[in-house]
């Protein structure tokens, strides 16, 4: 079944096979995994802060296991659009947020009746600023895989797993009664990515998770995420449009309408990039503006 | 020379103006060491010759001048002890509730705040005689050191919401959303995340608070009372070393020598209480992030 019988609000319905092949990075995994049914469904999302409207009407599906990425210039709402997804919105004072999000099984993340801490298990997030917890890389995991009823006796094997997956174990495993905060930007990077995996979450958003890193320790991160394809769903916000390029299967652009952030073009990785029907997303993925 | 570019020469003047402010500012250190290093060297020249283990421990004889001061380090201790009881729950738990369940900058917390520092800027005596109407008489308490303890957890209740605050405001902006975004409740990121990252901040607040109540006079005169017979509780009235101090010097002809010599132990005490708290503050921060 093609992208487009699947999912009708797709505005280019082409498919993803050969997305940009020839621009990965040589060490970057290729993009073999093919998206096709929906897994969070966006409907008419807006979020203000007091009178600030950081963006308004959007609406598009995130398919299962794929890398979407969010690009756009700063201040179009990217970040709110992320922080709206998994709730973290509902820590900001004064902010107000329209609109749904869905799961495919039916169940809404919006409302009062929703628990917000299980919301936030299945939509794990990684930030700009590596933020471990100044205590020990363990503690790490400990403190938030006890708090979601992880028996004690399993932490240790969820813990190493993850930072396996992450490339980090080898680096960590005879200090893991240390500070994270002894760790490189890079590795600490990664052990957040690791705690969130740790909680088996079935999204996960990243907020220009590079952004912060050097570019050797950014490529092993980038790396990473790519790794995660197909196995959780990945939303990434970056300015780094030859990122988005390498991992991304789909690409929203975000731009500035009427005083309002909104996603003015999406579809698939290569259309997006070598193809962009809309004049402000063609001349911002051209470099021209923005 | 053409293309050789000359830089203008600092003036006279300016260099002058760079030595004396350099002069001032050392003048000023050497005031600020030399009346610390003449308060000591008084007190060791007047109080050394008395100081013994039997004048540390000994019974107080002959209202002060002769003997030792065993029961009022004794009392000086458990007013200690009462008041960190009283003051550390209190103190830290109104700060904790400032900062992470009250909005800042909101009515409430500007009220609070206001009320706090009012609280600062009221005379020590006046705590004095405010512990000894309502804890001593309304409360039926006596003049015990248990009142004592309570009147300095008033006085004193300020510095220690202040610092507990300004530890918690001087955390790491991102460590809440990191918590957040794992779905942690806001107990276990108070009690798991916070509360450890804020901890020596919160202990250089109890150690100067613990300081504050050292000195203490006025507030205790009414208060914790007299005696000078070794406490057996803490209803019993009991001495502190300052307030002993303070009746050497002003009621008991003769009685300086033996002043100067209680005023070291109170210094030693102070001293080894600081340096205490800091070296556990230190290897906290140490595990933490070097």
């Amino acid at each position: 079944m093609s992208l487009s019988e699947s999912n009708p609000s797709f505005r280019v319905a082409e498919g993803l096979s050969g997305c940009c092949d020839s621009d990965c990075a040589p060490a970057a995994p290729q993009k073999e995994f093919h998206a096709s049914a929906p897994k969070l469904s966006v409907t008419d999302l807006s979020v203000h802060y007091g009178g600030f409207e950081a963006f308004r009407d959007v609406n598009f599906d995130i398919l299962e296991g794929e890398i979407m990425a969010l690009v756009g210039p700063s201040g179009c709402g990217k970040s709110s659009f992320l922080h709206s997804l998994n709730r973290l919105t509902d820590l900001v004072p004064g902010c107000r947020v329209g609109g749904d999000v869905s799961f495919a099984d039916g169940s809404t993340t919006r409302g009062a009746a929703v628990d917000v801490l299980a919301l936030r298990r299945r939509i794990g997030m990684v930030f700009q600023k590596p933020n471990p917890f100044p205590q020990s890389i363990r503690k790490n995991f400990e403190i938030p895989l006890r708090e979601h009823g992880v028996p004690k006796k399993e932490i240790a094997g969820t813990m190493e797993r993850c930072l396996r997956d992450v490339g980090l174990w080898d680096e960590v495993s005879d200090r893991l009664d240390k500070s994270a905060m002894k760790l490189s930007g890079g590795q600490q990077q990664r052990l957040c990515i690791a705690r969130a995996l740790a909680l088996d979450p079935e999204i996960i958003l990243f907020d220009e998770p590079c952004s912060a890193l050097d570019p050797m320790a950014s490529g092993v991160v980038e790396n990473h995420i790519a790794a995660l394809r197909g196995r959780v769903t990945v939303i990434i916000v970056t300015h780094n449009l030859a990122q988005a390029k390498r991992i991304a299967d789909r690409v929203a652009v975000f731009w500035v309408r009427d005083g309002a952030g909104t996603i003015v073009e999406y579809g698939p990785c290569d259309e997006i990039f070598t193809n962009p029907q809309d004049p402000a997303a063609k001349c911002y993925l051209e470099g021209v503006c923005g | 020379m053409p293309g050789e570019t000359t830089f203008p020469k600092s003036t006279v003047q300016s260099r002058i103006a760079d030595w004396g402010v350099g002069l001032v500012g050392a003048g000023a250190a050497a005031v600020t060491v030399g009346v610390l290093g003449w308060i000591v060297w008084d007190l060791m020249a007047m109080g050394l010759p008395n100081l013994s283990w039997e004048f540390i421990t000994g019974d107080v004889e002959q209202s002060g001048r002769a003997g030792g001061v065993g029961p009022v380090i004794l009392s000086t201790v458990l007013i200690l002890l009462c008041f960190l009881a009283s003051a550390v729950p209190l103190g830290v738990g109104c700060a904790l509730w400032l900062s992470e369940f009250v909005r800042r900058g909101s009515g409430l917390a500007r009220a609070v705040t206001g009320g706090v520092d009012l609280l600062a800027s009221v005379p020590s005596i006046v705590f004095g005689l405010f512990g000894m109407a309502f804890f001593c008489q309304v409360l039926g308490l006596g003049f015990s050191i248990l009142s004592g303890g309570l009147t300095l957890a008033c006085m004193v209740l300020p510095i220690l919401v202040r610092t507990t605050l300004s530890a918690m405001n001087s955390l790491p902006v991102d460590l809440r959303p990191a918590a957040g975004a794992l779905g942690l409740t806001r107990t276990t990121t108070l009690r798991q995340v916070l509360l450890p990252a804020a901890l020596p901040g919160i202990m250089i607040g109890v150690t100067l608070g613990v300081g504050r109540a050292l000195a203490e006079t006025a507030a205790l005169l009414f208060t914790s009372g007299y005696s000078t017979r070794w406490p057996d509780s803490i209803d019993n009235s009991g001495r502190a070393l300052s307030v002993h101090i303070y009746d050497l010097a002003m009621n008991i002809p003769n009685g300086n020598a033996n002043a100067s010599a209680s005023a070291l132990v109170l210094l030693v005490l102070i001293l080894a209480i600081n340096l205490a708290a800091t070296a556990l503050a230190d290897r906290w921060i140490k595990f933490r992030i070097s």
